[in-house]
């Protein structure tokens, strides 16, 4: 208490800054999260609590009711992994090579290229997929071209292949976005390092790989760590766009999972039990990615 | 211990061409290809909606519209800007980048400062406080209601004041500031200097690279944002640039929800134009496009931190 | 860990503040301040009595009427913007002829969404239309919906008259009525299900009779791309092809064809049947392969959009439309004649043909179907100070002329029609000449604002019948519905020769299937059933039709019919049953 006391009067403008913060964070992100509470009753929007049937877990049973969603969870875990694998390190890579070009203006170039895609609604990029992957597009035409097949494939029907299509989806309209934050971490590392690099006598891929690499790693594992905490947010409009009946198997995702049986159906204490859940799991996963990391690599995010 | 005035300073590029060995230019070789083809890939979709919208709208319903329009025309641009009040919107997308991105860059720049001044005790628990909310959200309703007590629905300050600060900024500033030199600070603690005064003064220069990536992302976000706009704003006075694209592209959504067949034709054969679509999407994206380049020139060129190493 | 709890109270004190029903200080936004004050209710409280209704009907009351209505997704911006300037102009004759303002207020956002944000804060208007059942049941459940028990007897003669018994299925249990059915009537689409072809490619065959069942449409079909291998890109063509990324399309319109409703089949004993657990079904999953199998349907035909549906109609590539009617009607003609100008060749269009299936007379179809009642809903909310004036308003809207008015526009010599001097209705003899009626006729219909505001209307064909007098309408033209009319001529064919050609083949009438109408309440268990086997349907279907031999089809089909069966199927199959039959006996009463 005393050791609090004195750190208020040492330093008051840590604290008045703080307390700024605090109030804000209170009002704007922590009154509103009470109101998760009606996940735990039978309500719709206009009802006043009091009224409301006290359910307990009932939603959260039903979720678990569902027929299917043993398989929509599968879907979810993959399509977030590859996304948390792949999809994480496909940024990083891009924003090392982007770092090796050496004509200034053509990395600019590359660089505000590569964000473009994120601009773009997924309609537009789903419509280029389907054109590429048709049975008349450039890709089935390449293959029957050099006879690798015979017959073109309907990859989208195709439930092997849709992970992969997705995740590719995935990382050409998201990657030179994800990248931005690697490249500037990138322009933070210290670039007497690399002379002395030179010195000891590293090539490009040495530099690259013992002083850029480690330079960065703070902000890797900082947004890995994040990155967990969203393993149950594995997409929704691109399941949708790309999806069809055929692949609903494997793209089936809890959002999507979610929205047709909670919002579409007008059971709002459903939704939001749902996605309380989804909450709960997520920050344990980022507590204990913190803890492993901590020990690990001695590096917290908190 | 000491302080240099000029801790920034600009570097080249420290890789030279003359000294290259043959394995490096090879690998340049193979990266540039790659980095050309990668550019292709990556421009395409912006280059077919950019024909499209240089197509004539009753041509366009046919397809196969892939690298260069059939019919060229300007029309649909003409359509749009006659249709929209895009300059307005324009004006207010462009004012809450600026007060928004900015607010939030300082607020949560400075919150960061804090969550990494080493001695300060609250500093663990600050972070913990910001980290939860960016896995626990309020739902839409809770939010609509606060918004509305607090009198911030159908104003500007809903674009902003909500945005204040963020956690997901606050950790990269944080990890950013944490790659820094404690020395430095400390040293300028010991000479008497303010807290605000070291953070902008020491911290902010140096932490111009996390900055300016990060003022890309939030002026991006501000700028793509349309779901507050139509829940907070839906009387339409302060509708963004962003909102005339949505409008457009959820009409398609609104479409297919009409339960009756007669209801569903007419809104079906009303719908916007694909080519008019694709004009509303290089109207609203093209300006905020150059963000980008904009700030770029503060992480392409380089800083070296010579000074902290001392 | 004094700041924790302190944090809790103040969390809790918050979410009991906000979540205790209304929400605060909202009672001062009542959504319109000109409201006229009680007294002008008065006037409009007692029709006939004190004041004579004027030439349209209507007792003008002696101050504004000003309603304001919710009335769901659009762009507000865009309808204020007024582009047309017809709004100005219903507006203006609005006001000046029946002293009545509308405040029409839309939201881009969608209306689940918008209502949801409305109950919550307690803030709405005084009449919210379009609603959907559901929502409009939440209005009532809330106890925010004006009770219109009553009023509806005093105020709204013309809404009974012209609902007769229909109005039973919008009563509550307990015979009060909260609700107003908006949208409503017989369908008034000539096609509906359609088994079309390339008119054009069709003539080619010479075939002196059109195709009546499935399989005379497959051997048609299986000829035109014979005779049309690719389309004009070198594409290879495909007869069929679907919208929804599900082939349903193909599902819906052979159960049309065999006169199934909502999926289930009335037996003879009164009992229903699913499709999946019929012979019909199997039939039909039989049929839609045997399509697929053979090539009519395109392979990337589950990729589609409802953009790339139209487009690959419209580039010639796909020669058929095995889907509702209008898809071919847009990506057909509309967009041909448009392109091709000139040399627009009038054949050069899709025809909406009308089939059915071997052994089923085409009275059994349900290809074109029709709920009286329709799909959505309108109410008088609590927000509503003069709730029997606003029911006299929709009243009016309800009466023949005004129900012509709200969606044709105010007659004058600017618009389509005006009165005649022997007091009919006449539509302007330039807009019957079919050559200029796609485009002049919808733009001098915008112009006037026509059909801008609808609040809880009919939209039936405008006709003399037990429900409705029209007998004043323009003799010289026939299918008349809120929207549109279609001159015929003395034969009973249509006045249009390109619509002769679309809709000449589509013999189907429509079938009404109100008392089918099944309610399904967000928290019921039956309502889960209903979305996991409609789930498990979807892609069970498009599983058995994109089978690679016929053995494989029945067996998935098989499969299917087995594991929704286990899901509760027959549970689902009963529940539509007893809706049928209290819907009958509600419509008895």
């Amino acid at each position: 208490m005393k050791k609090l006391f004195r750190s208020f009067v040492r330093q008051k403008e840590l604290w008045i800054i703080s307390l700024i913060a605090l109030t804000w964070v209170f009002i704007f992100c922590y009154i509103p999260m009470a109101g998760n509470i009606i996940s735990f009753f039978e309500y719709y929007p206009g009802d006043s609590i009091f009224e409301c049937k006290f359910v307990g877990l009932k939603y959260f049973r039903d979720l678990f009711a569902l027929p299917g969603i043993l398989k929509v969870l599968r879907n979810t875990l993959v399509i977030s992994s590859l996304g948390l694998t792949i999809g994480f390190v496909t940024p990083i890579i891009f924003a090392l090579l982007l770092n090796e070009l050496q004509n200034r203006f053509f990395k600019r170039f590359i660089q505000t290229i590569s964000y473009m895609p994120y601009f773009v609604s997924w309609v537009v990029v789903a419509s280029i997929m389907f054109t590429v992957l048709g049975t008349d597009g450039i890709i089935n035409g390449a293959l029957t071209g050099i006879g690798v097949i015979d017959k073109s494939i309907v990859f989208l029907n195709e439930k092997s292949m849709f992970w992969g299509i997705l995740t590719v989806a995935n990382i050409w309209k998201g990657m030179g976005w994800s990248a931005i934050i690697y490249i500037s971490a990138i322009t933070g590392v210290d670039h007497e390092l690399y002379d002395a690099g030179s010195v000891d006598g590293l090539g490009r891929f040495g530099k690259a790989w013992h002083i850029t690499l480690p330079g960065i790693a703070p902000t890797v594992v900082l947004l890995f760590i994040l990155g967990i905490g969203g393993i149950l947010n594995a997409g929704f409009e691109q399941q949708l766009l790309l999806g069809n009946a055929l692949t609903k198997d494997v793209y089936e995702v809890i959002d999507t999972f979610v929205y047709r049986y909670g919002i579409q159906l007008g059971r709002y204490s459903f939704s939001t039990a749902v996605g309380l859940m989804k909450s709960v799991f997520g920050f344990a996963l980022v507590i204990l990615a913190n803890k492993i990391s901590g020990k690990v690599a001695d590096m917290r995010i908190f | 211990m000491m302080t240099n005035k000029k801790v920034v300073k600009k570097s080249q590029s420290t890789h030279s061409f003359l000294k290259q060995s043959p394995g490096s230019v090879i690998f340049d070789i193979v990266n540039i290809t790659f980095m050309c083809i990668f550019a292709f890939v990556m421009i395409y979709p912006f280059w077919n909606q950019f024909i499209i919208s240089l197509n004539k709208g009753s041509d366009t319903v046919r397809g196969g519209l892939y690298f260069l329009p059939r019919q060229l025309t300007i029309e649909n641009y003409t359509y749009v800007f006659k249709r929209s009040n895009i300059i307005k919107g324009a004006v207010i997308s462009v004012l809450r980048v600026v007060v928004g991105t900015g607010t939030s860059l300082i607020c949560t720049g400075m919150l960061a400062y804090v969550v990494t001044v080493r001695q300060f005790l609250g500093r663990k628990f600050m972070r913990i406080v910001y980290i939860v909310t960016m896995y626990f959200g309020g739902g839409l309703i809770p939010t609509y209601l606060l918004y509305m007590n607090l009198g911030l629905t159908e104003t500007f300050s809903v674009y902003w004041i909500p945005g204040l600060f963020s956690a997901y900024s606050m950790l990269l500033i944080a990890s950013y500031m944490q790659g820094i030199s404690e020395s430095l600070p400390e040293s300028a603690r010991i000479d008497g200097a303010s807290e605000i005064k070291i953070f902008y003064k020491i911290m902010v220069p140096l932490c111009v690279p996390v900055f300016a990536a990060l003022a890309v992302m939030t002026a991006v976000s501000h700028w793509n944002s349309w779901f507050d706009v139509m829940i907070y704003n839906s009387s339409g006075k302060w509708d963004t640039l962003q909102v005339y694209l949505r409008k457009i592209l959820l009409e398609a959504d609104q479409a297919a929800r009409l339960q009756a067949d007669q209801k569903k034709y007419e809104a079906m054969r009303n719908l916007t134009p694909t080519s008019v679509r694709a004009a509303t999407t290089m109207i609203v994206t093209l300006p905020i496009l150059f963000v980008y380049p904009f700030f770029q020139k503060y992480f392409v060129g380089g800083i070296t931190i010579g000074a902290v190493k001392g | 860990m004094k700041k924790r709890a302190i944090s809790v109270i103040v969390v809790l004190v918050l979410v009991i503040s906000a979540f205790s029903g209304c929400g605060k200080g909202n009672n001062t936004e009542e959504g319109n301040a000109s409201t006229a004050d009680p007294t002008s209710a008065a006037s409009t409280e007692t029709p006939g009595e004190t004041k004579e209704a004027n030439e349209f009907g209507w007792v003008v009351p002696d101050e504004t009427l000003t309603i304001t209505v919710y009335a769901g997704e659009g762009d507000q911006e865009e309808f204020l913007a007024d582009v047309d300037g017809g709004k100005a102009v219903y507006d203006k004759w609005l006001l000046d002829t029946m002293n009545v303002v509308i405040d029409w207020q839309l939201y881009s956002v969608s209306m689940e969404e918008k209502v949801n944000l409305m109950l919550a804060s307690n803030d709405y208007p005084e009449v919210v239309t379009w609603l959907t059942d559901d929502l409009a049941n939440k209005f009532i459940a809330q106890g925010k919906a004006t009770d219109l028990t009553q009023l509806i007897n005093t105020y709204g003669d013309n809404i009974t008259r012209r609902m007769g018994g229909y109005l039973n299925f919008l009563r509550e249990d307990d015979g009060s009525l909260y609700k107003l059915a908006q949208y409503w009537g017989e369908n008034p689409n000539v096609a509906g299900q359609d088994f079309g072809a390339r008119y054009d490619y069709w003539l080619e065959l010479g075939e002196s009779d059109i195709y009546k069942t499935p399989e005379e449409y497959y051997d048609t079909m299986v000829k035109i791309l014979a005779n049309h291998p690719t389309n004009d890109d070198g594409l290879q063509t495909y007869a069929f092809t679907s919208q929804d990324k599900t082939g349903q399309n193909f599902l819906t319109a052979m159960l049309g064809a065999y006169g199934f409703v909502n999926g289930f089949k009335v037996n003879d004993d009164g009992t229903f049947s699913h499709w999946l657990n019929t012979e019909e079904g199997l039939e039909i999953a039989k049929f839609v392969n045997k399509c697929y199998r053979n090539n009519l349907i395109e392979p990337d035909f589950l990729a589609n959009g409802y953009e790339e549906y139209i487009a690959k109609q419209s580039s010639g590539q796909i020669l058929g439309n095995f889907a509702t009617w209008w898809y071919a009607w847009v990506s057909g003609h509309q967009t041909w004649a448009v392109n091709e100008g000139d040399a627009y060749n009038i054949n050069k269009r899709f025809m909406n043909v009308s089939v059915a299936a071997e052994g089923v007379d085409m009275s059994d179809t349900s290809l074109l179907t029709s709920n009286f009642i329709g799909s959505y809903r309108c109410v008088i909310t609590d927000k509503c100070k003069q709730p029997e004036a606003v029911l006299s308003w929709i009243n009016w809207e309800n009466s023949e002329l005004g129900n012509f008015i709200t969606g044709w526009g105010a007659p004058s010599e600017s618009n389509v029609w005006d009165f005649a001097e022997d007091g009919t209705w006449k539509v302007d003899d330039a807009i019957l000449d079919v050559d200029t009626k796609e485009t002049s006729y919808h733009q001098v219909k915008a112009q006037n604002g026509a059909g801008i505001y609808m609040i809880a209307t009919n939209c039936n064909w405008l006709k003399t019948d037990e429900y409705s007098n029209f007998d004043k309408l323009d003799s010289r033209i026939d299918r008349v519905s809120v929207y549109d009319y279609w001159p015929v001529n003395a034969d009973g064919s249509f006045s249009n020769e390109g619509v002769n050609i679309c809709w000449g083949y589509y013999s189907a009438l429509p079938k009404d299937i109100t008392l089918y109408a099944t309610t399904f309440n967000a928290e019921d268990d039956i309502t889960i059933t209903k979305q996991t086997i409609a789930d498990q349907i979807e892609s069970d279907w498009a599983m058995m039709i994109t089978a690679s031999t016929e053995d494989e089809c029945v067996a998935l089909f098989n499969q299917s019919a087995e594991y929704c069966n286990a899901m509760g199927l027959q549970d689902l199959t009963d529940y539509y049953q007893q809706s049928y039959e209290k819907n009958k006996a509600i419509f008895g009463e």
